[in-house]
């Protein structure tokens, strides 16, 4: 499979799976035994092993963070790896969802391993202290306020994306 | 002629994070250099130049006995490299590797190259499970004392030496 085909499947994961919640795309995404290590809690510090293991994790996430969305800053890869940096946007637990009141969850950079087109092996790192030190479970020093969405300073501003994916690019979601 | 830009990100980890040697900055960021880090304890980011950043790593590698990144994964394309990368260190305090606590967590970093030198550098650190390791939170399950393996058991380093 060529790079180019890797990324698509990446982006329909993103598209898919983590903001429409269709799991029914991830057999079209993952092998059927994919490795999952990813640092995102309240994941099992274990990695998980194939589909049907890893559909009530993005059940989870989805139900824990209303109107979740990611959006793909950066997509790129060599060989069988690709590399996906992205925001994640949505509400804490408990907050309303409220399209216009959505903000920056957490970043995170995921390289996967792909085999036939399909992910063979994640590995994704999240900022969760960002994540707990809005949610005031860690009480960390806080300089800056939740930004809003589209107004962040979560960098690479300067990084023009490499293969434009439709829908991209502003931060912005369109939920 | 430009250094190769995995050579440089090789550079970064082992001169700068695991040697502390911050005066070969010059050689690796731009100057104008944007970074952007989950890094603790510095939320103040992006910071822009190499020589701000310098006391940051000259604190990371102080506060961190024995600091040492391992390259599990480098991919390239175009100007992006991406490094997934291991840390091993001690807790502040705990230099003797006989006694004190190993630490281990996880990053990725993002890099965008321009000529032979990282011009944004996108580091991702999983600082829950370093705040885990080092005590300050409390993992929801497991023993933090255990230490965890590279966990792309299927991954071959593809490039690190």
């Amino acid at each position: 499979m060529s790079l180019q085909q890797n990324k698509a499947a990446i982006r329909r994961f993103y598209a898919e799976v983590i903001n429409k919640g269709n799991l029914d795309a991830m057999a079209d995404v993952f092998n059927y035994d994919a490795e999952m290590n990813t640092t995102a809690i309240p994941e099992d510090p274990e990695p998980e092993y194939g589909i049907d293991r890893l559909k009530p994790a993005f059940i989870k996430m989805r139900e824990a963070f209303p109107g979740l969305q990611a959006t793909i800053e950066d997509l790129f890869g060599e060989g069988d790896r690709v590399v996906a940096r992205a925001n994640f946007y949505g509400h804490l637990p408990g907050e309303p969802n409220t399209p216009g009141g959505k903000h920056l969850l957490w970043t995170s950079v995921d390289v996967f391993r792909m085999h036939k087109g399909k992910v063979a092996e994640q590995f994704g790192s999240q900022d969760n202290v960002h994540l707990l030190r809005d949610n005031g479970v860690v009480p960390l020093k806080v300089t800056k306020p939740i930004t809003a969405m589209g107004s962040t300073t979560t960098g690479f501003s300067t990084f023009a994306p490499q293969n434009p994916a439709k829908g991209r690019g502003t931060g912005r979601s369109n939920s | 002629m430009p250094q190769d830009n995995k050579s440089v990100i090789r550079r970064f980890y082992e001169e700068v994070i695991n040697q502390g040697n911050v005066d070969v900055l010059g050689d690796i960021y731009m100057p104008d250099v944007e970074v952007n880090t989950t890094a603790i304890p510095e939320p103040d980011y992006p910071q822009y130049g190499f020589e701000r950043m310098k006391p940051t790593f000259a604190k990371l590698h102080k506060a961190f006995p024995g600091l040492h990144a391992i390259i599990d994964d480098l991919v390239e394309e175009k100007d992006r490299v991406a490094a997934r990368v291991r840390y091993h260190g001690h807790l502040p305090g705990q230099a003797n590797a006989a006694t004190g606590r190993q630490l281990l967590w996880t990053g990725v970093d993002v890099f965008r190259m321009y000529r032979g030198k990282i011009s944004e550098h996108f580091g991702s650190q999983d600082n829950i499970e370093l705040l885990e390791e080092a005590g300050v939170v409390q993992p929801k399950e497991q023993d933090a004392s255990i230490g965890r393996p590279n966990r792309f058991s299927l991954f071959s380093e593809t490039s690190s030496k």
